[in-house]
């Protein structure tokens, strides 16, 4: 094994990482590409014409006339080849304009911008608490067998097989109502986030504690970690030096995944909990049938986890160079 | 020891799907002058606001979501499996692109996806079905592929390519038995993670159609009274809980090296619990 | 071994949970100053006024009107003490003196007309509604309103929460609204989106002076967690609990609950359109008569709202009292449906082989709308009628509603609202109407509707609305099917609080917090 500091010279001149952080890039960007067609697309692959569904509701619900959607047509280049319009409404969008919310009348924009900082605020909150999953997962990994790891294993197991909803109208009752510690509902404070946040976490944090726990355990049956014990390095040392950096890598894997875990979460949770972030801004857009706000949570929504992927991707580049060849 | 634990769960849930004239009552019969009754011998978990059994909408539960996560789970896995193993046996430029484009779709938040999807096709299960299943199929390709290009070195599989066993007999006859048993585990996971989704999309008014039987949708209901009959949203929680847990101890003890090792029937439980969990949801 | 112990671990964790909610103390309220906090279902979105959301300015009276609505539903002095009719086409307002806005400035005729004309300016349907061709200031206090046809009910409509006097503040120098200053008892203080609005007294009142420093409406959608934040001290007040919770709370001395008679009508509106099998009346009538409004009040609101067999109540003048019932009669519904060409085959409703099936649509962000809906779907089904359900939200189903695919789409309007029949028949069943989506036309309600709105109140225009709610009953273009009965609840510190019948007004200048 390579001590640390080598391993930092290295990454400055390793070439094997930049080709795999470039091609990350290129890939991420191309999935941008993706992200953007397909919400230009979702509204195309309305049934009947996007124009006319336009139209019909500027008009507040009248049938348009077929002269006065022929003239919208090409106000509004509708007739012009789909690729163009796809470029204009690229231009729209990255100068913030997404459209006008059916149900509201306001800028799609303005709608997103409040429901993109509640969200972020409680799926960062869920988020800290998922990663109290790795400490969890390590205690387990040194006990393993013992009531903690027993009781830990338990409890991940459990906590996935919760749905959220129904998780979310108990913790509501007993720590809302029956106790009173905590606002059973809302949005505003640090108080009205534990309670949702948690429920968010708990499917994930048991998910992340296993991987941690199995990982370390095969770490530390390896042969280079019983090596390092037999020639006396403290099996402290041992553990942080060698053990944790080689887990990195699936960690970082698994923490990409609960982080798209945590906004599947988010969707039902801030709906009981009537949080005003992006989950229930989408779930009531659907119902609602607001599809230039269902357009834009998706371009958002899209966009969030290419980023994200991105730097997962690149964090693990960065600590395990096995990997790299891969990316 | 898990397995049995699972075995015993997924065999309620059996015992509740293969004999749906266990329910003592028609589960959409509303009788509005006996609604929220207590537990009693004519109604053992009592009726929920419309007069209507509880304990056979819960049995009934059984055929709404369990069947259409397992549609989803099949629609996946066979898509999935198909794109995956030949990608995997073709390899080149094909697999590079194939594994591309399933890495693009895994970094989504998969329940918001098929969410958006059922937004554009329109609120329905079946529209649900196919956008969740639209997202999963990617998990069942990543896995088949991986299988497929390490079973491709093997030697039974060079020899019948030798022999002159066309492509898709590779395919089908050698390399997909020997995926099966991890198709299996990642089947039972799958399974459940579609079972909460599906009950979570009813809960929040997007799956199954109002009135169903459906556990999401009852407990959604159920929020109406449950303060006074806290049973209405315990019940089909629970439900839920327990064919969950179920699926994913099972999963657990399939996965786990060390479990088949030390099992008399490694193999054999694998297939007897996948055909038991298709009859399930049948 | 070790796994099915974790799993007993944690499911008994689970269990206890559950136990402990069934058993719940209530938690104490207590807030010591004199901000009233209310949960409401709307959020109150002060920054705008487009449609229903101005109806906040009126409800929370940081606004006035000209014309108020007092708890009998009759028209009382607002802003204007007095007013008449000189010619057919010609109301005169006296206004109200000694009257200043929230900024210090004071009302006058100038100032109604200038708040009227933006108000027309900046809601599209205003006009449509109100009729008004020139509004003049006559002198300091006397505003002249011409229309632009006569119009009998235009007293009425200026309760409409959208004719809410603004005060020239309001408005930027484009004219564009920014923010409500009224000359109501409680002036707007700040909005935090999807949280709350906070008002305070307004020390310039011109009425009696409210006990309450301040109000914060909370915006809670979910019936349930309204309740649970009430019950949990967090809000001194719930608007719209659940009916399920009506008899719980009554019983506990820490609340009180608050029921009412309001003029709203959940009802479910036909799609009279030719290609519908409830584009026939006498399908629509069978209909009508299959389904037991006892039972739906019984069961989708645990008996809380009062059975409707007719579009308005029976106090009114201008209802026709001899209409025939349409109380439950399974033998007269078959009639009409095998004389419509049905007959039943397997006790199932069929019409050349195709079995009777409705698309029912209708909306969920009302809380207890999926359970009339559903209610009355399964009353439907009992009689061998198929039904689909589709629950969306308001503008979910509108949408849908407005394509026309649908059958019944079950509504909740409030057709009393300004005590004149006018408004809701003139904007949903007037053939003319922007707002009729049933495609249903009547020459004979159309003339009788607009000559109602001519003649003032007298025993002719009674005869008018008489003619016009007969043959919408004959034709059951709806589907009546429970007046709501408005619930709310308090915590026992609140005091003087009362329920308006529109639905649409709190009246918090005569509550206070006590104990």
């Amino acid at each position: 094994m390579p001590s640390n500091r080598q391993r930092q010279g290295a990454i400055a001149a390793d070439p094997a990482l930049v080709q795999a952080l470039t091609r990350r890039l290129i890939y991420g960007a191309g999935l941008m590409v993706g992200v953007s067609l397909a919400a230009f697309l979702s509204l195309r692959a309305l049934p009947g014409d996007f124009a006319e569904v336009l139209l019909t509701y500027q008009m507040a619900g009248e049938i348009p006339s077929q002269s006065a959607l022929d003239r919208f047509r090409s106000e509004h280049g509708f007739d012009a080849p789909i690729l163009m319009q796809y470029l204009r409404w690229m231009v729209a969008a990255l100068t913030g304009d997404l459209g006008m919310s059916f149900r509201s009348g306001d800028p799609v924009i303005e709608e997103l911008r409040l429901a993109v900082s509640a969200t972020l605020w409680l799926t960062g909150v869920s988020f800290a608490v998922v990663l109290l999953g790795i400490p969890l997962g390590v205690i387990a990994a040194l006990k393993a067998g013992g009531w903690w790891d027993r009781l830990l294993t338990g409890l991940a197991v459990v906590g996935m097989a919760i749905p959220n909803f129904w998780h979310a109208l108990l913790f509501m009752l007993l720590f809302g109502l029956v106790l009173g510690w905590l606002p059973s509902s809302g949005y505003g404070t640090w108080a009205h986030v534990v309670l949702p946040a948690l429920v968010i976490a708990t499917s994930s944090v048991g998910v992340v504690a296993r991987v941690v726990r199995r990982a370390l355990i095969e770490q530390r049956q390896a042969l280079y970690a019983r090596t390092a014990r037999s020639k006396g390095v403290a099996p402290l040392r041992v553990l942080t030096d060698h053990c944790l950096v080689n887990t990195a890598a699936p960690v970082l894997t698994v923490l990409g995944l609960q982080a798209a875990r945590i906004f599947d979460g988010a969707i039902v949770v801030e709906t009981v909990f009537g949080w005003p972030g992006l989950g229930r801004a989408l779930a009531e857009a659907v119902l609602n049938r607001d599809f230039p706000m269902i357009q834009g949570a998706i371009l958002v929504i899209g966009i969030a986890y290419v980023v994200i992927n991105l730097l997962v991707d690149t964090a693990i580049a960065l600590i395990d160079p096995r990997a790299r060849a891969s990316l | 020891m898990s397995a049995r634990v699972g075995l015993v769960l997924l065999g309620i849930a059996v015992v509740g799907a293969a004999v749906p004239w266990l329910a003592p009552h028609d589960p959409q019969a509303v009788d509005f002058l006996g609604r929220l009754q207590p537990p009693s011998a004519t109604f053992p978990l009592g009726t929920d606001h419309m007069g209507r059994c509880v304990l056979s909408r819960l049995l009934h539960g059984l055929h709404v979501t369990p069947l259409a996560a397992l549609v989803v789970v099949a629609v996946a896995a066979a898509v999935g499996t198909a794109i995956g193993l030949t990608a995997g046996l073709v390899g080149g430029r094909l697999d590079q692109f194939a594994m591309r484009v399933v890495d693009a779709v895994l970094i989504f938040p998969a329940f918001a996806v098929a969410l958006a999807v059922s937004g554009i096709l329109g609120i329905g299960l079946w529209s649900i079905v196919l956008a969740l299943a639209g997202v999963h199929w990617a998990d069942y390709a990543r896995l088949s592929r991986n299988l497929a290009v390490v079973e491709r070195g093997q030697a039974y599989v060079r020899a019948a390519e030798a022999l002159g066993v066309s492509f898709g007999g590779v395919l089908v006859r050698r390399l997909l038995p020997a995926a099966v048993p991890h198709l299996v585990v990642l089947a039972t996971y799958s399974l459940s993670w579609a079972i909460l989704s599906f009950a979570g999309l009813s809960f929040l008014g997007l799956g199954a159609e109002p009135g169903t039987a459906e556990w999401g949708l009852m407990i959604a209901e159920a929020r109406h009274h449950m303060r006074a009959h806290p049973l209405l949203i315990a019940a089909p929680g629970l439900a839920i809980v327990t064919v969950v847990l179920g699926l994913n101890l099972l999963g657990d003890a399939l996965a786990d090296p060390a479990t088949r090792r030390r099992s008399p029937f490694s193999r054999p439980i694998k297939l007897r619990a996948a055909k038991q969990g298709d009859a399930s949801c049948a | 071994m070790r796994m099915t112990r974790c799993v007993a671990v944690g499911a008994a964790a689970l269990l206890a949970g559950l136990l402990m909610v069934g058993a719940s103390p209530p938690a104490v309220a207590e807030d010591g100053d004199e901000t009233l906090v209310i949960g409401t279902m709307w959020e109150s979105l002060p920054l705008s006024m487009t449609a229903r959301r101005s109806r906040f300015f009126n409800e929370s009276e940081i606004l006035d009107t000209l014309v108020k609505m007092d708890f009998d539903m009759q028209l009382q002095p607002g802003l204007a003490l007095s007013w008449s009719r000189p010619s057919p086409t010609q109301w005169v307002f006296e206004l109200r003196e000694d009257v200043v806005f929230h900024d210090g400035t004071p009302f006058d005729a100038a100032a109604a007309k200038h708040s009227l004309e933006r108000v027309i300016d900046l809601l599209p349907y205003a006009a449509d509604l109100l009729n008004i061709d020139t509004i003049t200031a006559a002198d300091t206090h006397a505003l002249v309103i011409e229309t632009n046809a006569p119009f009998a009910a235009l007293p009425n409509q200026l309760t409409d929460a959208i004719t809410g006097i603004y005060g020239a503040a309001s408005f930027d120098a484009d004219g564009a609204f920014v923010q409500p200053v009224g000359t109501g008892p409680w002036r707007f203080v700040e909005y935090n989106p999807q949280q709350n609005t906070i008002v305070e007294r307004f020390d310039g009142y011109w009425g009696d002076l409210p006990d309450l420093a301040q109000i914060d409406y909370r915006y809670i959608p979910d019936h349930h967690a309204r309740t649970i934040a009430l019950e949990a001290g967090e809000i001194h007040l719930a608007a719209n609990i659940l009916p399920g919770d009506v008899e719980r709370l009554s019983e506990e001395p820490a609340f009180a609950v608050f029921q009412a008679p309001s003029a709203g009508l959940y009802y479910a509106a036909f799609n009279a359109a030719a290609d519908r099998p409830v584009g026939d009346a006498r399908v629509r009538r069978a209909l009508n008569l299959m389904v037991d409004r006892e039972l739906i009040v019984a069961g989708a609101l645990d008996g809380v709202g009062e059975p409707a067999w007719q579009f308005f109540r029976d106090s009114h003048d201008w209802v026709p009292q001899d209409l025939p019932s349409y109380a439950p009669d399974l033998d007269r519904a078959a009639e009409l449906l095998a004389e419509a060409g049905y007959a039943q085959v397997d006790g199932r409703w069929q019409r050349d082989g195709e079995p009777l099936t409705l698309e029912i649509l209708s909306y969920s962000s009302r809380t207890e709308m999926p359970l009339i809906t559903e209610a009355m779907a399964a009353l439907l089904s009992q009689q061998g009628v198929e039904v689909t359900i589709g629950l969306y939200t308001w503008p979910g189903m509108l949408d849908l509603v407005r394509q026309g695919d649908y059958d019944l789409s079950v509504v909740f309007w409030t057709p009393d609202m300004i005590g004149h029949p006018d408004l809701h028949l003139k904007s949903q069943f007037h053939s003319a109407a922007e707002l009729n989506y049933q495609n249903w036309a009547h020459a004979g309600f159309d003339a009788a509707v607009d000559l109602g709105r001519t003649l003032d109140p007298g025993l002719d225009r009674d005869a008018a609305y008489r003619e016009a709610l007969t043959i919408l009953h004959d034709e059951a273009v709806v589907m009546p099917l429970v007046f709501k009965v408005y619930v709310a609840a308090a915590s026992s510190a609140v005091q003087g609080f009362r329920i308006h019948p529109s639905g649409f007004f709190y009246n918090f200048k005569e509550v206070g917090l006590g104990g």
